[in-house]
């Protein structure tokens, strides 16, 4: 339980740190993806261990989930007061994922193709 | 006092229906059960039994948007774990994840304004393809509505996921890269679930380009609102 609390500690000092360089350069960036990136160089780097934040870390992310119950609840208790047309959303949502799909699905073949024909 | 308790019986009362939920998942596993979807109705059906109001719920609720930063900032771990593939293929990952980025976030824009969607509904969209932590920040950030982002997010991995498998098949994208890159860009963490069906590279790939398209979303997300003026 300490070892996991400590760990946590760490993400939390790492978020501040994150949340302070964006705050004091008026960054346009969250400050949580600055901590997930000084996180990620203190990992590489060495001077934080795998170890020291492996457990929650890892427990974090899989119960994600947990964190998109709140604003959740809050949506449907409001939903008499929100005016979307769904089947629109829907209409736009999957038209756009169709996109991406396709956009990134032919870059990515495209460049294999061309790897392919340089190396045979 | 009342409210540090009222704040602690609505965590430990969100978790245990969450804890439920999640064991009556795994142990049926159709797709209506979903947690998220099974917690938060019987949550709304536990506050309106008992006459909680949202307002009430959420001086507990905020204690849990607040873990929303920490878990941006776990999202390193897997980064991490994943430094070697992600430089061994790192200019069809980069190249496509940008990609699927802008496709993504241009055409959800147009297609808004063509459906003639309110703007504060546009705005909220525009994280839509982003792992949902990520997203609420950028929803936050460009002025849209966080509880609307997290809806859409999870239609936009939904919708992903199912045209996914077929539209690849018709347009003869067969790269297990491409398959990959494609999933986690359009559906984050549902199409990296996906992708199991398609063996570890494809997984490994998923997971990297959601990742990655959450960092450069968040840089780019408010700029393409910028260029577009809305």
């Amino acid at each position: 339980m300490l070892r996991f609390i400590m760990q946590f500690v760490i993400i939390l000092a790492t978020l501040a740190a994150g949340n302070a360089l964006s705050s004091v350069f008026h960054l346009p960036i969250p400050g949580s993806i600055l901590g997930m990136f000084l996180l990620l160089l203190g990992l590489l780097t060495g001077v934080v261990k795998l170890r020291w934040v492996e457990g929650v870390a890892n427990s974090h992310l899989r119960h994600m989930t947990l964190l998109f119950i709140p604003p959740v609840v809050g949506l449907l208790l409001n939903w008499g007061a929100v005016h979307i047309q769904l089947w629109k959303v829907l209409l736009v949502l999957s038209l756009s994922s169709l996109c991406i799909l396709l956009g990134t699905g032919y870059s990515v073949e495209l460049y294999e193709k061309r790897k392919r024909r340089r190396n045979g | 006092m009342q409210q540090a308790s009222i704040a602690i019986l609505i965590i430990l009362l969100t978790v245990a229906v969450y804890i439920a939920m999640t064991k009556l998942y795994v142990r049926f596993s159709y797709p209506v059960l979903i947690p998220v979807l099974t917690t938060t109705v019987a949550i709304i059906l536990l506050l309106l039994a008992f006459h909680v109001s949202y307002d009430q719920y959420m001086i507990g609720g905020k204690w849990i948007n607040s873990l929303l930063g920490p878990a941006v900032v776990a999202l390193a771990y897997p980064l991490y774990n994943q430094r070697k593939i992600l430089v061994k293929y790192i200019l069809p990952i980069i190249g496509g994840v940008f990609a699927g980025l802008f496709s993504g976030m241009i055409s959800g824009l147009l297609f808004a304004e063509v459906f003639g969607i309110d703007r504060n509904l546009i705005l909220s969209i525009v994280p839509k393809s982003i792992t949902t932590p990520v997203a609420i920040q950028i929803a936050t950030g460009i002025g849209g509505v966080p509880s609307m982002t997290v809806v859409f997010v999870m239609i936009a991995g939904f919708s992903g996921v199912i045209l996914g498998p077929k539209i690849m098949k018709w347009v003869r994208i067969r790269s297990y890269l491409g398959k990959g890159i494609a999933f986690g860009s359009a559906s984050h963490a549902l199409g990296t679930s996906k992708a199991f069906e398609y063996g570890e590279l494809t997984v490994s790939m998923s997971s990297v380009s959601m990742t990655l398209c959450a960092v450069l979303g968040s840089v780019f997300g408010p700029i393409v609102v910028w260029i577009f003026h809305v």
